[in-house]
């Protein structure tokens, strides 16, 4: 007597949970919608340059230096950047201007390096986790150079805010 | 009006004012928040612009539709997957041991707990990865939680049951 009204309540749930499942992916749907219109419009106001593309001043120590000094000094022409990474990745690609004295082969490259021994000298490497660029800007200060500093993001933290690239 | 349908709609409306204001904060120094997404180096760097627009953009639409309350369970689902993701990155930093000073992932939540001596800070650390899993679990919560709390949708549910 009872299984009939049963059955059509389990039904009735049924349909409510099907009903509830399809609300949840419309809503899912909609909201995705609405965040793909949400990053359209910040790269927009990004391409049109309404976006802060400087990263605050870090806590530099003597020995670094960091965006956005990097990129002034670069602009600038105030400084040599030395790369740090092997030859076959400096003609891949390099910050425009740089000499390439990678670290292990220091004794061939040392005399691609400005003569005078106070210019000023920037080192970096691929990116954040690589120690050459460090290593690099040791073996320089041992070998005279008095004014040297290294830029600890590398090419990854230069790429990632667009700055221009040079490729051999 | 029940307390677990208010319970609710707080937790929702705290978890919409968290990502709305980290949003916000992201977008007011996106040259930061770049450098920040690169940091962790997870991404290639073609990458790393693209998904920093649709990280802030997902950040502040969530924001603001779980505060207003509006299509809340699918953006809860949305925020939960997104605290997860965090979770993930910040996870695999602390296990790379990556020299990450400002993990990006500050909020006011964390600045909260800091003041109260908890020490999650802004740093790369298991604190935060435990906290964004908190999130991530909080927001799901939401979702299987049979009261939906208050908001926009169940106003307009409500006024057109009354038409």
């Amino acid at each position: 007597m009872y299984s009939i009204p049963n059955q059509s309540q389990d039904d009735r749930q049924n349909s409510s949970e099907l009903k509830t499942f399809r609300q949840i992916i419309k809503e899912l749907f909609i909201v995705c919608i609405w965040i793909s219109f949400g990053a359209l419009t910040i790269w927009g106001a990004d391409g049109f340059g309404f976006l802060s593309t400087t990263p605050p001043i870090s806590s530099n120590s003597l020995l670094q230096v960091d965006f956005p000094r990097v990129y002034n000094i670069w602009k600038q022409k105030k400084a040599v950047f030395v790369d740090a990474r092997s030859a076959a990745h400096f003609r891949r690609g390099h910050i425009p201007g740089a000499v390439n004295v990678p670290i292990n082969r220091i004794v061939l490259h040392i005399s691609d390096l400005p003569i005078d021994k106070e210019t000023p000298l920037i080192t970096y490497c691929g990116s954040i986790t690589c120690p050459n660029a460090y290593q690099l800007m040791h073996v320089l200060l041992g070998h005279g150079y008095q004014n040297v500093r290294f830029f600890p993001r590398g090419l990854r933290g230069w790429l990632s805010l667009g700055y221009p690239l040079e490729i051999e | 009006m029940t307390i677990p349908s208010i319970l609710t709609t707080v937790l929702r409306i705290l978890l919409g004012a968290i990502l709305l204001f980290a949003g916000i904060a992201k977008l007011s120094n996106f040259g930061a928040f770049i450098i920040n997404v690169d940091s962790y180096q997870m991404l290639s760097i073609r990458f790393v612009k693209p998904i920093s627009y649709l990280l802030v953009s997902a950040e502040i639409t969530l924001g603001i539709t779980l505060i207003i309350g509006y299509f809340s369970r699918g953006a809860c689902i949305l925020s939960s997957l997104l605290f997860l993701i965090f979770a993930l990155v910040l996870a695999n930093a602390v296990w790379r041991k990556l020299p990450i000073t400002d993990c990006g992932c500050g909020n006011f939540l964390f600045s909260l707990l800091d003041m109260l001596g908890l020490q999650i800070s802004t740093t790369v650390n298991w604190k935060t990865v435990f906290m964004d899993i908190v999130l991530a679990s909080v927001s799901f919560g939401i979702v299987i939680s049979p009261h939906q709390g208050y908001g926009l949708e169940s106003l307009t549910m409500k006024m057109r049951a009354n038409q």
